[in-house]
């Protein structure tokens, strides 16, 4: 038994320093998040890249890609047809059972995981190992690490705020305790009201958020386009309703784009100030 | 006559399949892929669709009802109920787990099904009305499980209640192939007992048929075959209330030569409708269960009323 988990084990690492030694060539991304990302270790060859799933639109370039399908539920056939030689996906993300089937398939898949800041770093890492850009993914942790870390330092002198994040409406969905939107709000030095939870999107009633009674209730919009932001805006008004709680007293519901939040790359950073900006009208 | 009728459908199953491999979501896929991907989800929607077929031909003459399809006792929500515990669980990473705990699920509704008929003396519509029952304890215990399961996953799972062939893998497909068949063909060689349900339940006994005895195995057949079924392809609705009227209507009543026709049509069906799936709104992919409803509910309405014309 030992011995085959030792023989396991070895293949294992022949096989990975024998795929990461050469380039991979044919990428394709199952996650717009990891689409951003792989596309900032490419910089200008994004010729490389040959498919990506659907709502992957920055940079713009890779809207022009083959479209594998949303993420939750993507087209194996129109993946393997793409003859990848390396594929990202994420854990929390992507169906287990389809990337199961795509390593049946032979097909050399990444799996990342995001659900802390900690293990966002750690994603950037495995990409760029994967990617054979080693230096270049130390410098973009550090330069994550920095920013971040001057984020943290200008929210130092706040009085901690009760903060709500929704990310969906009927049934309200929130951001819980194992979401890296939680350690976000940690860096902001503000407390998330649903960070106790147990699981990583719970699904409260409006009942029990009244009795958080959060300061800010803060509303992702996860579409550019006008019609979905007027459906976000609904959102807004449904909170006003419920004048026990202090963000609604104080006017203190905020629509933000999600987008540069909600992927973890480099654009955090602008999503962070956004962000704060955003909180900062609490906090004067 | 009927020979040639049995022709007619073997040559446009033949022709199903043929469409079924060679169009996808992708054009010019190489031989190997093909087998790896298509072949087997074909070969999935022709196991998923003879069984469901099969099984809501039975069904709707055990219980001398045409509304009853493969779902109607039941069992199918065992199987629902079976899998979300598996998603809840974390079974759902090995390509097996999902497919084994819905069929544990699916054989747990079935025992308590035939203990049901064992303890009391039923008639049909008693037992009937059980079925209907457990139906909506199983569909509220995936409804518990979807609010307190990871949303992913719970995604994933409402994908596959509504039919999903994509889990398909060559192994897999085989064994519940040939498992389908087996029992399929041991539905088969009782047809003309089945015939006898048909007269209703005091005139079956009148000829002779062990009527509580014959009917439990039935139930036991047809479960394990429509446990199989959503345990590997998920809950694709409407096929198995369809498929028999349409054969009902190609070559009557009797079962020695329905059945079997039952099992050709359902086949042609699901490989058209997982077809129309993979191919209509691509690279997305629809649920197939949508296709047939979408499909089969006109078609169904249309088959009736002509039948009332021509009666007329």
């Amino acid at each position: 038994m030992i011995q085959k988990i030792i023989y396991f084990i070895l293949t294992l690492f022949l096989v990975s320093l024998h795929i990461f030694a050469q380039e991979p060539k044919r990428i394709v991304t199952l996650v717009p998040s990891l689409g951003e990302l792989v596309a900032d270790f490419l910089r200008d060859d994004l010729s490389k890249i040959v498919g990506v799933s659907e709502y992957t639109d920055y940079p713009p370039k890779l809207k022009l890609k083959e479209s594998i399908g949303p993420y939750y539920k993507f087209n194996i056939e129109k993946v393997v047809s793409l003859k990848p030689d390396l594929i990202f996906a994420t854990q929390d993300g992507n169906a287990k059972d389809q990337i199961l089937h795509l390593r049946e398939l032979g097909l050399q898949v990444v799996v990342v995981n995001t659900t802390s800041l900690s293990e966002v770093y750690q994603s950037i890492d495995t990409v760029g190992n994967a990617l054979g850009k080693k230096e270049m993914s130390s410098q973009m942790i550090a330069q994550l690490k920095r920013g971040i870390e001057n984020i943290r330092v200008r929210n130092k002198k706040h009085a901690v705020k009760k903060v709500l994040l929704q990310i969906g409406y009927q049934p309200l969905v929130v951001a819980g305790k194992r979401t890296f939107l939680n350690d976000i709000l940690d860096v902001l030095n503000v407390q998330n009201v649903y960070s106790e939870s147990r699981m990583s999107y719970p699904r409260p009633s409006f009942e029990d958020v009244i009795q958080k009674n959060p300061d800010v209730i803060i509303i992702f919009a996860m579409d550019k386009n006008l019609k979905s932001f007027y459906h976000f805006y609904r959102w807004k008004r449904e909170w006003l309703q419920f004048k026990q709680i202090n963000a609604v007293r104080q006017n203190q519901i905020h629509v933000i784009l999600g987008d540069t939040l909600l992927r973890p790359t480099l654009r955090l950073l602008e999503g962070l100030s956004m962000l704060e900006k955003t909180l900062g009208t609490v906090f004067q | 006559m009927i020979i040639k009728k049995y022709l007619f459908s073997f040559i446009v199953l033949i022709m199903a399949v043929y469409f079924g491999v060679s169009f996808g979501a992708t054009s010019g896929l190489d031989f190997d892929s093909i087998v790896q991907l298509r072949l087997p989800r074909v070969l999935l929607a022709i196991s998923s669709g003879m069984s469901l077929a099969c099984a809501g031909a039975v069904l709707q003459a055990l219980f001398t009802n045409p509304l009853c399809d493969p779902y109607t006792l039941g069992v199918s929500s065992g199987a629902a109920l079976g899998a979300a515990l598996g998603i809840v669980l974390g079974f759902e990473a090995w390509f097996l787990g999902l497919a084994l705990s819905a069929f544990i699920g699916a054989l747990a509704f079935m025992l308590v099904l035939i203990l049901i008929s064992l303890k009391t003396r039923l008639t049909n519509l008693t037992l009937l009305l059980c079925g209907v029952m457990l139906g909506f304890l199983g569909s509220s215990g995936v409804a518990i499980c979807m609010t307190i399961g990871d949303a992913q996953g719970m995604q994933n799972a409402l994908f596959w209640l509504m039919g999903d062939l994509s889990r398909a893998r060559m192994h897999g497909v085989l064994l519940t192939l040939f498992v389908s068949l087996i029992l399929i063909f041991m539905l088969w060689r009782k047809s003309t007992q089945l015939d006898a349900f048909l007269m209703g339940e005091e005139n079956a006994s009148g000829l002779g048929v062990s009527v509580p005895k014959l009917r439990r195995q039935f139930i036991f057949l047809t479960s394990l075959l429509v446990g199989l079924s959503v345990a590997s392809s998920g809950m694709i609705g409407f096929l198995g209330l369809i498929v028999p009227h349409f054969s009902r209507k190609l070559v009557g009543s009797l079962h020695f030569n329905m059945i079997p026709f039952c099992i050709i049509w359902g086949a042609v069906a699901l490989v058209l409708a997982d077809l129309m799936a993979r191919v209509l709104l691509k690279p997305y992919e629809l649920p197939v269960g949508v296709i047939t409803a979408f499909v089969g509910a006109p078609l169904f309405i249309w088959m009736i009323l002509s039948d009332g014309r021509s009666r007329n």
